[in-house]
């Protein structure tokens, strides 16, 4: 019930994850998804299940269209991350036993992708992203996804891989567009 | 390694891959501006900082508006220093004690001026070539062995030497080339 990664093919942006198996069969929300919070000009997305996640959907009004002069990235880390940080630490959840590394999304704003690596910090990118443990498998497919003519072939490849290198991996995945906000589910082949 | 020299009447930084920590992505996204632990000062015309870590505290750092007429040791002990503790104590530290000291330390500079704030906030001034980094002193030996030498091969050369002695050689070098008001970059490849 997380995402693992994201990638731009034909300028389309997607998130990858996966469903644990009591949940595939029934009809899924997108908070099923991982997705904590969309609006028309954001989509959040989170790898852990921590409790930072559900701040974000009590404060709708830090996703609001820009109304400053700043660039994405600064505007995301003022008016999203900081004051998201506060109201973590105001809520005790951050302290000085919480593990900072758990602070891990994806953030989707105008065809970028924006990932919070351990403790908030913001890189910005253009191609794809992954996080956790999972990356240095992920990485070396998604040098060539934006080349793949059929990505759906391509993402059961990974999730395949996936499946086959950690125990814990669900078979069903989903893939979400972030353009269409839909999303499918699929079931790793044996 | 980040090194800083200055030369020409513009300022040279280089970065290389180490330094900005991101492995993995693809290209053109390692070579984004806005990754980098460099950034131009707000509120100020022609100062910019780098930071010795990419980390969260650099991005909070990135977003500060500093209040400071000139930077000097003095203004930025007395002016800078409080600004980004206060910043840093509301949106980095995740405990209840005010913070001593910062995972990096913080470049600043305006002009040929420059300054390093250390991880426990104290201000020198310092002058260029200078190099932050691991065996940073043995970087900047070689590279003031080779001051007759032209800067990119000099760069180039330097590295070769790092790495032997590291035996480990980071990929990528950017090249920022700052001159007053505006600053283009570079990249280049230590294996070409």
């Amino acid at each position: 019930m997380s995402a693992k990664f994201v990638f731009k093919h034909n300028d389309i942006i997607y998130i990858v994850g996966d469903i644990p198996y009591a949940k595939a069969d029934k009809s899924l929300s997108h908070l099923d998804l991982g997705i904590l919070f969309e609006n028309e000009h954001y989509i959040v997305s989170a790898y852990d299940e921590t409790p930072m996640n559900y701040i974000v959907s009590e404060n709708p009004n830090w996703f609001n269209s820009k109304q400053n002069d700043l660039d994405d990235k600064t505007n995301i880390i003022v008016n999203i991350l900081n004051p998201w940080f506060s109201e973590g630490k105001k809520l005790h959840i951050i302290n000085d036993s919480f593990n900072t590394k758990m602070m891990r999304y994806f953030i989707i704003h105008n065809q970028k992708i924006y990932q919070t690596l351990q403790h908030f910090f913001l890189v910005e990118l253009n191609d794809f992203a992954s996080l956790g443990q999972e990356e240095r498998i992920i990485f070396p497919y998604l040098k060539e996804i934006a080349i793949q003519p059929n990505i759906e072939n391509y993402i059961e490849l990974i999730m395949r891989e996936l499946n086959y290198k950690f125990n814990h991996y669900d078979k069903n995945y989903y893939i979400y567009n972030t353009t269409s906000r839909t999303f499918n589910v699929y079931e790793v082949s044996k | 390694m980040i090194t800083l020299i200055y030369e020409n009447n513009s300022i040279h930084v280089f970065i290389d891959s180490d330094a900005i920590q991101l492995m993995g992505y693809s290209r053109n996204d390692m070579n984004n501006t806005n990754n980098f632990p460099f950034w131009k000062l707000i509120g100020f015309s022609n100062a910019y900082a780098i930071s010795s870590d990419n980390d969260r505290m650099t991005d909070i750092l990135k977003c500060l508006k500093i209040e400071c007429e000139n930077l000097s040791s003095q203004s930025i002990q007395n002016h800078v220093v409080p600004q980004m503790l206060s910043q840093l104590n509301d949106y980095y530290n995740s405990t209840n004690k005010n913070l001593t000291t910062m995972n990096s330390s913080l470049i600043l500079f305006e002009n040929e001026k420059m300054f390093i704030i250390d991880p426990w906030f104290v201000v020198n001034q310092i002058t260029a070539p200078y190099c932050i980094g691991e065996s940073s002193k043995l970087f900047e030996t070689s590279l003031n062995k080779l001051k007759h030498t032209e800067l990119l091969e000099r760069i180039k050369l330097t590295y070769s030497t790092y790495s032997d002695y590291r035996n480990y050689s980071p990929k990528m070098v950017h090249h920022i080339t700052i001159k007053d008001d505006h600053f283009d970059v570079e990249h280049f490849s230590l294996f070409d």
